[in-house]
């Protein structure tokens, strides 16, 4: 008698502990989903922020950058700013064509560049990390190229001044089987003439 | 409460890695070399060739007889369908052993373990070579095969090789791949140029001396020409070359990309990659490189086309779902499907001689492999894998052997295998550094008069 009891005690604290468990589980989602709402508005606000933010930063760095490049133009002599204008590459990420932030940044300096000298014709070189087939390289590299031209074009660069090249995996500047080394390959390079 | 949730958290993912772990274990066929259990020959035929023997003669040279023994045992043992016997063995002195049926001991052979037997004897009269060569079934004791040839002494291994190619006849109902050649990228001057050789890599030729960057040689149909990609006008453009002229004209030279061409299996026309319009597509141009027909319209990478051998089908590399996979075009219908599902990166696709297949390098955990897949994307079986890097695949004419690149021994090399995958091997090609992007010959007009 006690036993069963005892027993029947037991089966009903089991079924309230479950239903307790099952209540909890639900309660836990709708709330997560109400936090979750709550949350992504709440983000979405704090990410135009950000992105305005960064967009102010950005176009501050670039007035900085442009004040100094005035600056350093008036003191360095033009031989210095081509030097300057081929020396610095863009790198893309493996299989990709599209720009990267930094590879923006490059191309403004590029594009202010070639805004005041309208002269100057620019050859640019796609390059690829050495993974992959020759052919696919060569056109990936075609549209790395391409992707640094539209862009110097669209930032005031005439038409007439760019031309493009793809060497695909053909011209690597080191050789070995590592990421700093498939980086360095992975490259739009500008050579001015 | 947050117990509850990071409990059904923890038994979700358990159930996960166990779901995970009967998929990965059901599916084991793209991590080992697959036995194609349809070749139709999985056991080599065991062959036995002696020295040919000497029947006198005038001229010099008169102990060729190992010499021609063992070029057709190589030939043989290049096809991939025989294993030549050791000499060392023979139970008998070539030398005392006749070449007719009834002088010919076949139960000593049939006891080495050969199921054939070749008896060739040879006489040199000034510069001139006589050749008698038969074939023997050990087994059934019985002449299969009897061929005599006269020819300047000079092309002996071509004469050898002409035998070789009529005893794959008699023996398959198919000519072998004895007159072909191999066109590649060497690398072996400091600068890509375009290299033809023997299908044994033997006989190496420099074909361009261009002093730049040569790409993607292709054989045309007729064997003819070859075209390929050259900058040494300072862009990546189309060059078709005769073989007997050795001049490589350029067909294609539009702004942007001219490349990977691969001829049509009928007639002198090529699909290739062009992007004069800013956007890498494939054309259809005829041999002086107009374009005749654009062939796919996307905003993606287009690249690396191959014929099915009836032409009415494209195999060609699209980045259009984001990465590199391999698509087939119907030329009837216009219509592309993709064909590779498995892997991020899948390109140079290579269609079978028959048709029945295609080949394509394919990049898995952090290495290229070459995999093969029927037309229809079903029976995917991977062909090499665990050393290095193995890419740019091209089939033998007849379809039985596979040649490619290959880093596994270091700077990439060309590599030879059977169409199941099984016997790599090193080509043996007398050059240094590099070489690439291999294409095989057609059947070519035999080179002995």
């Amino acid at each position: 008698m006690r036993k069963s009891r005892a027993w029947i005690f037991g089966a009903i604290m089991l079924a309230m502990l479950l239903a307790l468990g099952v209540s909890c589980a639900k309660k836990q989602v709708t709330m997560e989903t109400q936090e979750m709402a709550a949350d992504e508005s709440q983000q979405s606000a704090e990410d135009e922020a950000a992105r305005r933010e960064a967009e102010e930063a950005r176009l501050q760095e670039q007035r900085a950058r442009e004040a100094r490049q005035r600056q350093e133009a008036s003191s360095m002599s033009e031989a210095a700013r081509k030097a300057a204008f081929e020396d610095e590459e863009i790198h893309f990420d493996f299989d990709k064509y599209v720009l990267t932030p930094q590879a923006m940044m490059v191309l403004d300096d590029k594009a202010a560049y070639l805004r005041e000298h309208p002269e100057v014709r620019v050859l640019v070189e796609g390059h690829c990390d050495d993974r992959g087939s020759n052919e696919y390289n060569l056109a990936l590299g075609d549209r790395r190229a391409n992707s640094a031209k539209n862009y110097l074009v669209k930032s005031g660069v005439a038409e007439s001044q760019v031309t493009t090249i793809s060497y695909g995996e053909e011209q690597p500047l080191c050789m070995q089987q590592n990421e700093s080394c498939w980086y360095r390959n992975r490259r739009g390079h500008f050579s001015a003439r | 409460m947050s117990c509850c949730y990071s409990r059904n958290l923890r038994a979700y993912f358990l159930y996960l890695s166990v779901f995970l772990l009967i998929i990965f274990q059901a599916t084991p066929a793209v991590s080992r070399i697959y036995i194609d259990i349809n070749s139709p020959l999985q056991k080599k035929i065991p062959i036995a060739i002696p020295s040919f023997l000497n029947e006198g003669g005038d001229g010099a040279n008169q102990s060729m007889g190992k010499n021609l023994a063992e070029i057709l045992n190589n030939a043989l043992s290049f096809s991939g369908l025989f294993q030549g016997l050791d000499p060392a063995v023979f139970l008998q002195d070539p030398e005392k052993m006749g070449v007719k049926k009834e002088e010919i001991k076949f139960s000593e052979w049939r006891f080495l373990g050969a199921d054939l037997l070749v008896r060739g004897s040879y006489q040199i009269q000034g510069e001139q070579l006589g050749l008698v060569i038969r074939l023997f079934d050990v087994i059934q004791q019985k002449l299969l095969l009897k061929k005599t040839y006269t020819n300047d002494l000079s092309a002996a291994r071509q004469t050898i090789l002409t035998f070789a190619d009529e005893m794959m006849l008699h023996l398959t109902g198919e000519l072998g791949i004895f007159h072909t050649q191999i066109a590649f990228v060497g690398n072996a001057t400091g600068k890509k140029e375009i290299y033809l050789a023997d299908f044994d890599g033997s006989n190496i030729r420099q074909m361009t001396r261009d002093h730049d960057i040569n790409l993607s040689p292709v054989w045309s149909p007729d064997g003819k020409k070859i075209s390929y990609v050259g900058y040494k006008r300072g862009n990546p453009d189309l060059y078709t070359m005769d073989l007997i002229t050795k001049v490589g004209e350029p067909i294609s030279m539009r702004p942007g990309l001219n490349i990977a061409p691969t001829y049509y299996p009928k007639g002198g026309k090529l699909a290739a990659t062009l992007s004069f319009t800013g956007n890498p597509e494939i054309y259809l141009l005829d041999a002086r490189g107009e374009i005749l027909q654009q062939l796919t319209i996307s905003w993606s990478i287009d690249v690396s086309p191959s014929w099915s051998p009836d032409g009415q089908k494209l195999a060609y590399v699209s980045n259009r779902a984001g990465k590199p996979q391999i698509y087939v075009l119907d030329l009837s219908t216009k219509r592309s499907t993709r064909l590779t599902f498995e892997g991020d990166y899948n390109t140079s696709p290579a269609w079978s001689p028959r048709g029945d297949r295609i080949l394509y390098a394919g990049l898995h955990d952090g290495r290229f492999d070459i995999f093969m897949i029927n037309p229809d994307g079903s029976e995917l079986r991977q062909l090499t894998g665990g050393e290095g890097n193995n890419e740019n695949p091209c089939w033998s004419p007849d379809g039985r052997l596979i040649l490619f690149q290959s880093d596994r021994r270091g700077t990439p090399t060309l590599w030879v295998m059977q169409a199941n995958g099984m016997d790599q091997r090193r080509l043996r090609l007398n050059l240094g550094d590099s070489q690439t992007e291999p294409d095989w010959s057609p059947r070519l007009t035999r080179a002995t008069p």
